[in-house]
């Protein structure tokens, strides 16, 4: 029994933001460009060689069980202990981090992508309302929503919803572009552009299971 | 365990794996060809590369993404992250944001030491070192002593709670921004607090005479950690107020006789700490700087009650004046990080306490910000030492390089020297491998080393120890 526990076993995550870079230069950066490090070369006696890439888990082995979120919500881990032991499907929701977002939703003469320091956001409305590019319409829910609950807009640590992973036509970016321009008065091809142009935004889904 | 007998006098030796640490490492021991100890030393067998991993990112994010380089200790990361944003910016957040955020570092601290003290190291105390390994755990705790064993996994719970409750979550806290705290205090998460906060003193109160105990039996079962296992060196610490604090004041280092040898503010880090390559292990080590000498240190919270010494709460200071009675000041006995870990623990609830009934916390939580391209430089105290995060940030808001100094690094001479004092001690002649291979793993975890920090790195590498005799590996041992 095999569970990918967590999303960068799942996805790759902020790790797998390494194969950004080759080893040579993460190593350059550690060892022999470093500010505070005298240069020197890499360890070469006792630890195994790096390996050229960062992969996710199910590239390597079969998988039985994903368990994506960073970290998975207690409730999510035990539906699937619970699952394994009885011997059924998990029940995990297969909604949207919207989905237990209390901010409401409303149009608004917004004009300009706001960065997330950028003002103080209103603790009661969509973050998409206000400007602020939130993750949590594209991402399922494996978290309860924590983040915008508490005033910061998702980041898409779970990953993709089930209908951005089941349909070819639909992804990350056009999904939060097309709501977005839709409540604001900001340019659907402005935040295409916004969403690509930040890696924060997408590492965490870099490796969408097919 | 497995063990394997070479032919002649050669031997090697693996514990696979040592358990109860984080992160993932193996240890060697390097006997001469008469059998004494020629040197020992800590493998660290990974590398995500997190310094460069974090250039090209937008620097408000840092305190979401670097959090995620430890599930262990999140919060120090997601604060010392935050701290540097500010120093960026140019601004200080607002005293309400401050105590927000160093309210969430309490629970962390709560949460983080207790796991320490009561799972990864309190089979160790609790059942001796010679215990079979399949009862040595936190399952054998409970077990033993199914009440005691409650009541420290509750005030685990607890601290997290308070983390969850201020930080959002509990693991990967996302609510200190650059700038202050995402939230303004209600009442329901105060009267929440409150009522956790109170349960948490009264745990800590139960809890200290039982940790004390058994820090007292393993001394009685083990007299060598009185009189071998001792690390003099200097000693790293955190002080506001001529007090302990973990989440902003200046950084100050003591020698081994605790004399100040050096105090001040984070950004100046690159003055004194060198970071040095070791050719078995991917975790770099770093020495203190000091009139072009360099020296051995210790981080965490023994190192911060000897560069320190004094706290600014009642339980915790009476409790100090206890261990300093028994291991006197600076004190450099290995087994007393336990020690040092309960005091911390005192007072952390006692700080939350404090932090909670004060009205400044009831105040304005967040100011605007704007990068106006630089450095950025901040720390935090993380449950096993001082962390740095060091950013280069340009106008646009974008890291365009990044580096930091974690805990275990700094610990990382001292660490390999208690390692090779548990060897003499206790491999070297001795028949009984269990108590033997035991013994190195309790040396090391007595510094609790977070391998996962220390390389920025995560991964599934089993541990093991070898003992190596004339340049030859001669004896594995698996369990």
């Amino acid at each position: 029994m095999i569970i990918a526990w967590g999303s960068c076993a799942v996805f790759g995550g902020p790790a797998g933001a390494g194969n950004i870079h080759t080893s040579a230069e993460i190593v350059d950066s550690v060892y022999l460009n470093n500010k505070t490090t005298t240069p020197h070369q890499p360890p070469s006696r006792e630890v195994s060689a790096l390996e050229a890439s960062v992969t996710p888990i199910d590239q390597v082995i079969d998988v039985d069980l994903y368990l994506a979120g960073c970290p998975p919500h207690p409730a999510y881990i035990f539906d699937a202990l619970l699952s394994l032991l009885e011997g059924r499907t998990p029940k995990a929701t297969k909604e949207s981090v919207c989905a237990k977002c209390k901010r409401q939703m409303k149009k608004a003469d917004v004009t300009e992508i706001r960065q997330h320091t950028d003002g103080i956001p209103d603790p009661d409305l969509c973050f998409l309302s206000q400007g602020y590019i939130c993750m949590g319409s594209a991402t399922i829910d494996r978290c309860l929503a924590p983040c915008p609950t508490n005033g910061v807009p998702c980041t898409g640590c779970a990953g993709a919803t089930m209908q951005i992973l089941s349909e070819p036509n639909r992804d990350i970016r056009t999904e939060i572009a097309e709501r977005m321009s839709r409540l604001t008065k900001i340019q659907y091809d402005e935040i295409v552009k916004e969403i690509e142009k930040v890696p924060n935004l997408i590492i965490h889904t870099q490796w969408p299971p097919g | 365990m497995q063990t394997n007998h070479d032919a002649g006098n050669l031997r090697t030796v693996r514990i696979d794996p040592v358990t109860r640490i984080e992160g993932h490492a193996k240890i060697f021991i390097n006997l001469a060809e008469d059998g004494t100890l020629d040197n020992a030393g800590l493998v660290v067998n990974e590398l995500r590369g997190f310094e460069k991993i974090l250039v090209g990112m937008e620097a408000n994010r840092m305190p979401h993404i670097t959090a995620r380089i430890c599930g262990v200790c999140p919060t120090a990361h997601h604060i010392a992250a935050a701290n540097a944003l500010d120093h960026a910016c140019g601004i200080k957040s607002p005293p309400a944001a401050m105590l927000l955020r160093e309210l969430m570092y309490m629970g962390h601290i709560i949460h983080s030491h207790a796991l320490s003290l009561f799972v990864l190291q309190g089979p160790d105390l609790v059942l001796g070192l010679d215990a079979d390994p399949s009862i040595r755990n936190v399952v054998g705790i409970v077990q033993t002593n199914p009440e005691i064993a409650k009541k420290a996994l509750r005030i685990r719970t607890i601290g997290q709670k308070i983390n969850e409750i201020v930080g959002g979550r509990g693991t990967h806290p996302v609510t200190a921004v650059a700038g202050g705290i995402t939230f303004v205090l209600d009442n329901e998460k105060r009267s929440q607090l409150q009522s956790i906060i109170n349960e948490g003193i009264m745990l800590a109160k139960e809890l200290a005479p039982v940790v004390k105990q058994l820090v007292m039996s393993t001394i009685d079962k083990h007299p060598v950690m009185l009189s071998d296992w001792v690390a003099p060196c200097w000693s790293m610490g955190t002080v506001l107020d001529e007090r302990i604090s973990l989440i902003e004041g200046n950084i100050r280092v003591v020698d081994e006789h605790g004399f100040l040898q050096a105090e001040f503010p984070v950004e100046d880090y690159d003055r004194y700490m060198v970071e040095s390559v070791v050719d078995f292990s991917y975790m770099k080590r770093v020495s203190f700087r000091s009139n072009n000498t360099v020296y051995d240190y210790r981080v965490g919270p023994l190192a911060r009650i000897n560069a320190v010494k004094q706290f600014n709460t009642e339980l915790a200071s009476q409790e100090l004046e206890e261990m300093t009675k028994l291991g006197g000041s600076p004190c450099h006995i290995t087994l007393f990080q336990s020690y040092a870990k309960l005091v911390e623990l005192i007072w952390a609830v006692e700080r939350a306490d404090d932090i909670l009934r004060n009205p400044l916390i009831n105040g304005e939580t967040r100011v605007p910000v704007k990068f106006k391209g630089g450095r950025a430089v901040g720390h935090a105290e993380a449950p096993r030492g001082t962390l740095i995060h060091d950013y280069e940030i340009d106008e646009n808001g974008i890291v365009r390089a990044a580096n930091l100094i974690v805990a275990t690094q700094q610990n990382y001479a001292i660490i390999n020297r208690s390692i090779e004092q548990a060897a003499k001690s206790h491999v070297i002649g001795k028949s009984s491998d269990q108590t033997l291979l035991n013994a190195v793993e309790f040396s090391l975890r007595c510094y609790d080393p977070c391998l996962s920090c220390a390389t920025h790195a995560v991964g599934c590498m089993p541990m093991e120890i070898s003992i190596n005799r004339g340049g030859k590996a001669v004896k594995i041992v698996r369990r």
